[in-house]
This record gives structure tokens, sequence and C-alpha cells, in this order.
């Protein structure tokens, strides 16, 4: 018995000035499942995952979250059904603290903010969940510090922190490996497998070491359509997975996509 | 957001403020008041500017709109201060209201450009009141009272209330700024897209605070009105206006609440001294500001709140 998938794509279609960036997409993504979307440069992942949280409006298709189609809801009505994400370029309030950065999101949990009276910087409930995030992801010692002058590295984590936040049914990372050193992706996935099994995660992502450690699953993108999915022991052994965008080897990281 | 040093100076200022009228005579009373109201409606232009990132230009229109509905209720006999600045208030906000429910479906250059036609329109509209003299305004018969307890038609009484009225809008706007509404504002400034993507629909926190903007210029408005006796298209509906409130903002320091008032005293006071010397002050002023502009990182306020520091 497999349980009812959490998130049911379907037909998802967008158009970029006749260049058909997602094309007929459908993909099925169970609860607390790990899945990966690895994918050529151009290959639309990015748009797949704005597609998800409601930054691109797709042309046609249907994003079936939770029983709910959400294909045209708006940015923070998907956040408030419990959709999270990160951004593969940064996207954090710079001049915030980084305690703020991630009290924020909490506060984003909220029916609403229209509240004008007591200092938000000192709600411990707030605050206290904030911290303690800020401490699993290994910011402990950053709280005050103004999150524009965090290095890249620290700004990816709190990028995640943002999105954990939210306490997302459905958390979508778009390349969180970005930039990294190689000891700071190593880190980043030893905690993303404590996340494992506690989150549905969609992750995009180019580091081809990350997504094998990592996915549960694994769909293979090329122009804007699902041409595999599988465990990643299939996907490694897909013959047309390797003919059609793995060429004989393995995919190294690249940089620059969009 | 005010650390410990801050506190000297706001007290510091503040007792300047309550000091003004024990120095001197009547005419610099009425000033320092002229530099309170000004100072409260360039509050109200960096509630937008300095706390959601909004530049309007059209800050005139609700400026007044209090002006208007303040002179049009005291000459109709309406004369108390509650009932009439209360008026003023609600007017602007709901003026507000419409003109920020349009505006703010842009962003960028063309809010900037819907913000100063909506403050335009209103402007022929002043000046096609012929009811109330049209382009020349009208005068008003009497200022507001406080039910006879207080006699703003003493200038020295009316300082203090607008001073009084000034502190607590300063003191709310603190409160609300940095309650929960206040962190969903910054947070739009800082980042549009975050600030969605975290749940909040920034439009609706915009208006709001739109609103709210355009109330404390109304009531600024509505006591300029009151301290001239007088209100005219001209020095309160025009785009100058708009553009003067921007820079006093810009001068005194932007995101910071007592930096536009600051902002305010000091665009009043060379306005004063060079319009001695010659008609064409801006001309003077100009190089002021960008000397403000080159060699001041964050405005005048953040030079005091700097020089405190130390």
């Amino acid at each position: 018995m497999t349980p009812p998938p959490i998130l049911r794509i379907e037909g998802l279609t967008k158009r970029y000035s006749g260049l058909v960036v997602t094309d007929d997409l459908s993909l099925e993504v169970e609860p607390n499942e790990l899945h990966a979307i690895i994918g050529p440069n151009g290959a639309g992942k990015t748009t797949l995952i704005g597609q998800l949280a409601g930054q691109v409006m797709p042309d046609a298709g249907h994003v079936w979250f939770d029983g709910k189609d959400v294909a045209h809801a708006s940015p923070p009505e998907r956040a408030r059904s419990g959709i999270a994400r990160s951004f593969q370029i940064t996207s954090i309030f710079p001049s915030f603290s980084t305690e703020a950065n991630v009290a924020i999101a909490i506060q984003g949990r909220r029916r609403h903010s229209f509240r004008f009276w007591r200092p938000a910087d000192r709600d411990p409930k707030l605050i206290d969940p904030a911290r303690e995030l800020l401490t699993s992801v290994g910011l402990g010692d950053r709280m005050q510090t103004p999150a524009a002058v965090l290095s890249h590295g620290e700004h990816r984590l709190l990028e995640l922190a943002i999105a954990l936040a939210q306490q997302p049914r459905l958390l979508l990372l778009d390349e969180p490996m970005a930039g990294l050193g190689s000891e700071e992706s190593k880190e980043l996935v030893t905690f993303l497998l404590t996340l494992k099994g506690r989150y549905t995660i969609l992750l995009v992502e180019h580091d081809m070491d990350a997504v094998f450690a990592l996915a549960d699953r694994i769909s293979v993108l090329a122009a804007g359509r699902i041409i595999a999915t599988g465990t990643p022991e299939e996907i490694r052994v897909d013959q047309e997975v390797r003919t059609a965008y793995l060429g004989d080897e393995m995919p190294i990281a690249a940089e620059g996509e969009r | 957001m005010i650390r410990e040093r801050e506190w000297i100076l706001i007290l510091v200022l503040a007792a300047v403020a309550v000091a003004v009228p024990l120095f001197g005579d009547g005419y610099y009373t009425k000033f320092a008041t002229k530099v309170i109201i000004f100072g409260m409606a360039a509050l109200a232009v960096d509630i937008l500017l300095g706390y959601a990132g909004l530049v309007s230009f059209g800050h005139a229109a609700f400026f007044g709109v209090g002006a208007y509905i303040a002179g049009m209720l005291i000459n109709a006999g309406v004369v108390e201060g509650i009932v009439v600045l209360a008026a003023a208030l609600v007017g602007a906000a709901l003026i507000a209201l419409v003109i920020g429910a349009l505006s703010l479906r842009t962003s960028g250059l063309y809010f900037i450009m819907i913000t100063l036609a909506f403050a335009q329109m209103l402007y022929y509209v002043g000046q096609s009141l012929r009811a109330y003299g049209g382009t020349d305004g009208f005068a008003l018969d009497q200022r507001i009272e406080f039910g006879g307890l207080l006699d703003p038609n003493d200038t020295t009484t009316f300082y203090y209330v607008s001073l009084a009225l000034l502190a607590v809008i300063l003191f709310l706007c603190s409160r609300f700024l940095r309650a929960e509404f206040g962190v969903v504002l910054r947070g739009s400034r800082d980042n549009a897209v975050r600030i969605e993507a975290v749940g909040f629909p920034s439009y609706k926190y915009k208006l709001v605070a739109f609103a709210i903007s355009g109330s404390i210029a109304g009531l600024a408005g509505a006591l300029l009105a009151n301290l001239n006796q007088y209100v005219a298209p001209p020095g309160m509906l025009n785009w100058e206006i708009s553009g003067e409130l921007l820079v006093m903002v810009i001068f005194g320091a932007a995101g910071t609440l007592l930096g536009p008032v600051v902002g305010a005293a000091v665009f009043l006071f060379f306005a004063e001294i060079l319009s001695e010397i010659t008609e064409h002050w801006m001309l003077l002023f100009g190089p002021l500001l960008l000397l403000r502009v080159l060699l001041v990182r964050d405005g005048l306020y953040a030079l005091l709140q700097k020089a405190i520091a130390k």
C-alpha cells in the first residue's frame, strides 16, 4: 500500500515566447520522499520549481498539492498551504539580522501580521524557534549578524533555515549546494540527511555525489520533459538516460543554470 | 530599533522642542510650528520610503485633502479640534486607500509617476472648487478649539498642540514599525520575492501602510490650514510639496523616525535664510542637498546618532 502522492504534477506546460520550457510534464512525489531532479542546463528545472512555488505561472496543467490544484495560486497562498522553497540565487532579507530572517518566516505561518503593538523582536514564540533552527543548521553564533555580511556558505544555510522555518509539508530546494566548496557541500549533505524521512523534499541539484547520496528517487529532466524516473541505481544504469542526457559520463556540477 | 544612546538624542531634541516658545517671540514659535507640521508630513513619507521602500511622489494629495477638510469644516462651523482633526485623518486615509489600491499595482518608476499623477488630479480638483476660492483658496474663519479648554489662537498653545500630536504619532509609529506589521513592511522593502515566498501577500500590507501614511499627512495638512488660517491649492496640493517632503526625508535620514523631523527643520531653516538672499534660493539649496548626498552617507540624523555613540 503506497500512500497517495502529496504532490502530483499533471501536464504542466510553460512557454516563453514560443520556447517550450516545461513540456507537458507529469510527476508524482510521495510523502516524506526525497525526490531529486537532475538534468542539463536549460532543462527547465528552476522554472519547474517556480511553477510549484508560484513565482512562475504555468500556461497549462495542474499542480495537485494535498488534493488541491494550486497551479494558479499566488506564492503566499502556496506558502501558507505548506510549500516552501529555497532559491538558487540566495534570496534573503539583507538588512535583517540572521535571527530576524528566520523569525519573519515563522511569523509567516501566523494567520496574518496585522499586529501593530507588541515588538516582534521580543516575541519568544518567534525568536526561540528561530534560534533553535539557526543552531541546528550551524549558524548559532551568527544570530545578531546582519544577513548581508554573512559568507556565501552561510547564506546557503540561512536560505535553508528560512524554508525550514515555514514548517513546510513540501520543501523545494533549488540547488542548495550552488557555489559551495566540497567541504561545505559534504556538511550540507550530512544536514540534509537528517531531514530525510521527516520532510517531503523536491531537490534540484547539479552535484551528482549529493544527489545519489540523498535521493530516494531521481527524475531526469531534459528539454522540459521527464525522460526517466527511478531509484538512484535504476537511473545510474538507465541506457536511455545515458544516451539522452548523461552521455557516457555522469555530469559534474555546472554553473549559471537558470 | 532604539539603541540606548539614542534616548539621549531623543531627550535633547524633545527638550529643545519644548523650550522653543521660551525663547524669542511668536515669530520663532510660528516657524517651529511649521517645522513640526512639515516634520509630521515628512515622517508620513518616510514610513513608505524608509520602511516599505516605496517612493511616493504624491503626498501633497493627502496633505492638501487634510487641509481642505479642516478648512471646510471650520468654515461650516465645526470647530471642535478632535472632530476636525479626526475628519482630516480619516478623509486622507480613505483617499490614500483609493490611490494606494491603484498605485501599488505598479512599482518603481511607475509607482512614482502614478502617485504624482493622482496628486496632480487632486490639485486641479482643488483649483476647480469655485465655492472655495479656486486657485486663490480661502481663509479660515478661526482655528480649531478644544472644548474651550485650550485656545489654539494663541501661538504658543497651537505650537504645543502640534508638538504633542507629533509626539503621539512618533510613539505610535515606533510601535507599529517594530511590531509584526512593521517587520512585514521592512521585509517587503528588502526582498519583494522572498516576502511573498514566506507567506505574506505584501500588497495588503503596503496598502495599509499607504493609508496610515496618508492619514498622517492629512493630519499635518489640517494643522497647517489652522496655522496659516488659509487653504489654497498652491502650497498645499502642488507637486512641489511632495518633492520637498522627499527632500526633507532624504536630508534627515530615511528609515528613521526623527530623521524626517530633523530634515524638515534643516530644510525650512535654509529655505527661510536663503530666500532672504534671493528668491531663487533653491539654486543655493541644491548644492547643499548634493553635499548631503555625497558626504553624509545616511543623512543628518544618522550623523547625530553617530556623534552620540562616541
